[in-house]
């Protein structure tokens, strides 16, 4: 971060002497004008902290103090306002400017905003954001304290792009693989769930992820974006030996070739040429 | 108060808790809940022991700072990135009953690692996030504890000079910098404080001497996996010559903690080498998180931060979960289900017996120290050297075929009176050809071994003793069986020399240690 904020100061003193640097465009196609020293943030920094001031504006300001946080090399000394103008943000009664504060603070792995975010997981009632997004946002730090939160969300959210979410939080938790496992092997949970439950088993045991991969490519009855899945597990992480010992394995690849869908014949067209079956 | 390990502790029964011991002036109990291994940690998110530490560190400035806080106070300053704790250490710091020259090197690192991190902070109440601009920060805090050092804080000066340069310290701090530059500079230098002492490294490694370092018999039969998937025993990988061992987790969000110790470990390694002596001194790391660190992100991990990594010098997981290391270890590590929340630095010197004969904890440590350290082991009394896994259990051939050699008879009278007593005396006349064979075959298999384990120890008296025995056993076979039991007597005192040392005292451990490689075995075998 240094260096790029090295690189931008050196850039903005080849502007000859301007006083501000576009670096971007905003929502209303304007250009964002950077200034060249922190102190010259305060303004933006009144604004964003100010209820008073329309949405557009504050997003506006946001949007300027977030470039100069890359660009100048004197930001620290506003820092600590702007961590608290997030903070006073990330409760405003705007959606999309809570969202932004929160997003720059979750980055920042913030306590308050960690702790926001996981209240309101718990309780809908006092969330900032949506959950989905609650866990997206926590998911940037595995310290977060978000896990069984997300375990949780798996057995009781109906709402499949939460539970993605929570799959996918789920993916650094060694803790988790029983349940992801469970999902995984229910054919009853849809499709993309399952998938996404597959990316966080090769994370956290890619063993288990070959050894389902191979029942579900043998097994005739599974859904086939299921079985795409695991022909690519297979292809991209297959143990070698073990697949050409395999007898069932390379019978079913011959099959496959043959019938079925046009992906699923690609894909095991790829995994006979690179096991050289 | 109790705290189960199941049940993480409430935020509000822990604040009214050492509240509690806060107004008992209960400094002990305090210091006592800042020792990572404290169950309260357990199972609580990484913020939230933030939030508690941090608490402590504000409730114990409340009084004076006993020297027992020093170690926690710097290792905030010293490691952490983050500004409530290193806000909470520096007004902690100022607790203490006198300031010290040796405390400004901390402060110094405090400010250059919380640059960019820095964020309105509240000690007012517990869990308080500012939204004001009014509000304290890490960096106000530290600019209080320089200006608290007075002139023992003389090598802050061309740093907090850079600082009011540089243009990045807000402009409400101008006033704490001017402050603090003026204790600095305003009183007269005490050229005995200049010098740094030992006094805060003594604080931060622990040495023993031979006669009291723990047995490492509870951890011996430990597996673990290294980097490249091959499985050993603790005693197979700490025994035979000294290690430098190094904690750490992959996943570890502090470049100032794991990161670096790894980076600092491969300079050990170089060290090692330009000493010569990198043959004799192994080093490995252990991951606190062994069921997320498997072998291809050890190796990674390792790999980026120019980790030399072979037979000697390994990443390791312990296969079968962290615990007993982190009892054996006393590591200064706590988990919320495998993942760690909390952890200090930690560095151990073991022996050649797998012993922990040193250990560097919390604050950063010297590579060349280390090394010095390690290389003082070198002189430590030798033991038996350790046999590799797939040999461990040829010692054992030894003796066994010579107790069944020396049971078998081994002359036709012999032979006669054994199957006589079975009541089969019509086989004497055919078996006896076939024994003389089996007696052959079980002497030549006892011979070898015996010859394999004198080369690896060094120790050619079993082998002496058990190549008279087989002359005698052979020359009895053809003259008579006069000298047969002097033989047999010799060849078996030959094997049991040769497995168990010299010393008879010794035999019963080296029994003990052959039974635990049959459990190392098993448990392999499991896994």
């Amino acid at each position: 971060m240094a260096k790029e904020r090295k690189k931008a100061t050196r850039a903005s003193r080849n502007t000859g002497g301007r006083k501000s640097v576009p670096v971007g465009r905003a929502r209303a196609q304007r250009v964002i004008e950077v200034p060249l020293a922190a102190p010259d943030l305060l303004p933006a920094l009144d604004i964003l902290r100010d209820p008073g001031r329309s949405v557009d504006a504050r997003l506006e300001a946001l949007q300027t103090i977030q470039a100069a946080s890359f660009a100048l090399l004197d930001f620290d000394s506003v820092r600590p306002d702007y961590i608290a103008a997030l903070r006073q943000a990330a409760e405003d009664q705007d959606p999309e400017l809570r969202q932004r504060a929160l997003g720059i603070l979750a980055r920042e792995h913030d306590g308050f905003a960690q702790e926001a975010l996981l209240e309101g997981l718990r309780d809908p009632a006092r969330a900032l954001v949506g959950p989905d997004k609650a866990l997206q946002l926590l998911s940037y730090d595995p310290h977060a304290g978000v896990y069984p939160i997300a375990r949780d969300i798996i057995h009781t959210s109906e709402d499949e792009s939460t539970r993605r979410e929570a799959l996918r939080v789920l993916a650094g938790d060694p803790a988790s693989a029983a349940v992801i496992e469970d999902v995984l092997a229910d054919k009853n949970e849809p499709s993309a769930i399952r998938r996404m439950s597959a990316s966080a088993l090769h994370a956290l045991n890619p063993d288990k992820l070959q050894r389902w991969a191979s029942s579900a490519v043998l097994d005739t009855a599974e859904d086939a974006d299921l079985v795409a899945t695991g022909l690519t597990a297979l292809t991209q992480f297959g143990d070698a030996k073990a697949i050409a010992d395999n007898k069932q394995l390379r019978k079913r690849m011959s099959q496959l070739q043959e019938q079925g869908p046009a992906k699923i014949k690609q894909l095991a067209r790829r995994f006979v040429k690179k096991y050289d079956l | 108060m109790t705290v189960h390990a199941s049940d993480p502790l409430a935020e509000s029964a822990f604040v009214q808790w050492v509240e509690e011991l806060e107004r008992r002036r209960d400094t002990t109990a305090l210091l006592e809940l800042l020792r990572e291994q404290h169950r309260i940690y357990e199972e609580q998110s990484s913020r939230r022991i933030v939030k508690m530490r941090g608490w402590i560190l504000v409730l114990l400035s409340h009084g004076e700072l006993p020297a027992a806080a020093l170690p926690f106070v710097l290792e905030d300053l010293d490691t952490s990135l983050d500004p409530y704790l290193v806000g909470a250490a520096a007004l902690a710091l100022r607790a203490y009953p006198q300031p010290r020259p040796e405390f400004a090197p901390f402060v110094l690192r405090a400010l250059e690692n919380i640059r960019g991190h820095d964020q309105p902070l509240s000690f007012a109440r517990y869990g308080e996030y500012p939204r004001s601009v009014d509000a304290s920060t890490a960096v106000r805090e530290l600019l209080a504890t320089a200006a608290w050092l007075g002139h023992h804080g003389t090598a802050l000066a061309p740093r907090l000079l850079a600082l009011g340069d540089a243009g990045t310290l807000p402009l409400r701090l101008r006033d704490d910098l001017d402050t603090a530059l003026r204790a600095i500079d305003g009183t007269s230098r005490d050229a005995k404080d200049e010098a740094c002492c030992s006094f805060v490294l003594d604080l931060a490694r622990f040495s023993w001497r031979p006669s009291e370092r723990q047995d490492a018999t509870s951890v011996e039969s430990t597996v673990f996996e290294d980097q490249s998937g091959v499985l050993s025993t603790y005693h197979d990988l700490f025994s035979g010559g000294p290690t430098i061992v190094a904690f750490f987790y992959t996943r570890c969000d502090n470049p100032l903690k794991c990161s670096l110790t790894i980076w600092k470990l491969a300079q050990v390694q170089r060290l090692l080498e330009s000493r010569g002596v990198a043959g004799q001194i192994r080093t490995a790391a252990i991951t606190y998180d062994p069921a997320f660190d498997l072998p291809d992100r050890l190796r990674t991990f390792g790999k980026n931060r120019g980790l030399r990594m072979d037979s000697k010098h390994s990443l390791l997981r312990a296969v079968d979960g962290i615990a007993p290391l982190r009892s054996y270890f006393g590591l200064g590590v706590s988990f919320a289900a495998s993942l760690v929340n909390r952890h200090r630095i930690e560095v151990f010197l073991l022996d050649r017996r797998g012993r922990i004969a040193g250990s560097f904890q919390r604050l950063h440590w010297d590579e060349a120290h280390v090394v010095d350290q390690a290389i003082s082991l070198l002189s430590d009394p030798p033991v038996a050297r350790s046999p590799g896994t797939v040999w461990r259990g040829l010692p054992a051939v030894g003796p066994s075929a010579a107790i069944i050699m020396a049971c078998l008879p081994k002359c036709p009278l012999c032979w006669s009176a054994y199957l006589s007593s079975a009541g089969l005396t019509a086989f004497a006349f055919n078996a006896y050809p076939r024994a003389l064979q089996l007696v052959g075959v079980l002497l030549l298999i006892h011979l070898g071994s015996v010859f394999w384990r004198a080369r690896s120890t060094g120790q050619w008296l079993g082998f002496g003793l058990s190549l008279v025995g087989t002359a005698l056993v052979g020359a009895t076979i053809w003259s008579g069986p006069d000298a047969q039991p002097l033989a047999t007597v010799l060849v078996s005192a030959g094997a049991l020399v040769s497995a168990l040392g010299r010393r008879p005292s010794q035999w019963f451990l080296r029994i003990r240690q052959v039974i635990q490689a049959g459990i190392f075995r098993r448990t392999v075998e499991r896994t």
